[in-house]
């Protein structure tokens, strides 16, 4: 199968193309002289090979070799920068819980009303109120009517302050709520 | 209190089931668990890409492992979230097209880039279905890097013309040319095989 690459296209010693036995390949419709030409019946085996190997290819049973996932966790682990921390409130000594952290359950907390996934979670020590905090958290939500979304948002607040209370020990006096992207699909579906 | 990844104390989210959006922001805030899923979700595609780019699993696991590093150190810059994906493709096909540059031509293709069969409920398909993958690696190290990676982007991993053009730095009407290309030389090459 020889090519002339600098005609139009890939050109067979024929003067046909291999642009146009890929789209006969394509259509599985063959000109008379495609079904007469060897260079064409070369092409046209090229091109049948390649598609098949593509569709082998598109099913790569290549697997990245099994620790290489623990390996890239590993290695961000030990670049983790600890952010800010909150005080808790303590009888025998000082004690303090990573922003962090709390954000997780927090976050964790809101996964759990249907439809909502918690995006950014701030979390700050209230200056004036020892043992308080204000929450600002991003949501993403399925949008339904007009009507479902104020109960979820209602739900939300309830669970990320009870989850403030009950599991880190911090009473949350204010849980900020934004809408940051809405989606109609299913839970992994694309957002919209 | 558990780690940032929150497993200790508050059991597994379902991270599996959210978005990339959704993951980059957690991670990007310190959320490990958000993170492993976004490695978890792409380590499989990256590391194909890699290992059909350079033909090289050693080659392949380095780009991979080195990607999803650069991935979690420039998570605050990775304007917009949902765009993680292709901001992956584009790392990795840098990462491979450098030292593709640094290698000579037609580098040696190990064995795990060739011997892809794997367990399966019709061995002799199976079989044809490897042989078919091993004689397009082959193929695919025939042709430049540059039109390699544009026909692995869109013919194995799906990306649009638009995208593959923002990852390799060209327009997409020059995407199409280097496709239409490669697609020429990889029939001319396979049109010899078996």
């Amino acid at each position: 199968m020889a090519l002339d690459s600098t005609v139009q296209g890939h050109g067979l010693p024929c003067g046909g193309s291999v642009e146009e036995v890929f789209a006969s390949a394509e259509t599985g419709r063959w000109t008379e002289h495609q079904l007469g030409c060897e260079h064409c019946a070369v092409a046209r085996r090229g091109v049948e090979m390649l598609n098949e190997a593509t569709l082998a290819l598109l099913d790569d049973p290549a697997e990245p070799p099994p620790g290489l996932l623990d390996r890239v966790m590993t290695a961000v682990r030990a670049e983790l920068r600890r952010g800010d921390t909150l005080d808790l409130p303590a009888l025998l000594g000082p004690a303090s819980v990573s922003s962090q952290a709390v954000a997780v359950v927090l976050r964790w907390a809101a996964d759990g009303v249907p439809g909502v996934r918690a995006r950014h979670c701030r979390v700050e020590a209230d200056p004036e109120n020892p043992g308080a905090v204000g929450i600002r958290m991003g949501l993403s939500v399925r949008y339904e009517s007009t009507a479902t979304v104020p109960p979820m948002l209602d739900e939300v607040r309830r669970r990320v302050a009870a989850a403030m209370a009950g599991q880190v020990g911090l009473v949350a006096t204010r849980v900020d709520l934004e809408m940051v992207d809405l989606w109609d699909a299913e839970p992994g579906g694309e957002s919209t | 209190m558990g780690q940032a990844g929150g497993r200790t104390l508050a059991g597994p989210a379902p991270t599996g089931v959210l978005d990339d959006a959704t993951l980059v922001v957690r991670a990007r805030e310190g959320d490990l668990a958000a993170f492993e899923a976004l490695v978890a979700r792409y380590q499989r595609r990256i590391y194909q890409l890699a290992l059909r780019m350079t033909a090289n699993s050693g080659d392949a696991e380095d780009i991979t492992q080195e990607v999803f590093l650069i991935a979690w150190r420039r998570l605050p810059e990775v304007e917009q979230a949902a765009a993680f994906s292709g901001w992956l493709y584009r790392t990795a096909t840098n990462r491979c097209l450098n030292l593709l540059r640094r290698r000579k031509p037609l580098g040696e293709l190990d064995e795990e880039s060739m011997a892809t069969s794997t367990p399966s409920a019709d061995p002799q398909r199976a079989a044809q279905a490897s042989a078919q993958v091993a004689a397009l690696t082959e193929a695919l190290q025939r042709i430049t890097p540059e039109q390699r990676a544009v026909w692995l982007l869109r013919e194995a991993h799906d990306r649009s013309y638009e995208e593959i053009a923002r990852i390799v730095g060209t327009s997409p009407q020059a995407v199409r040319g280097r496709l239409a290309r490669a697609r020429a030389q990889l029939a001319e090459l396979m049109s010899s095989w078996r």
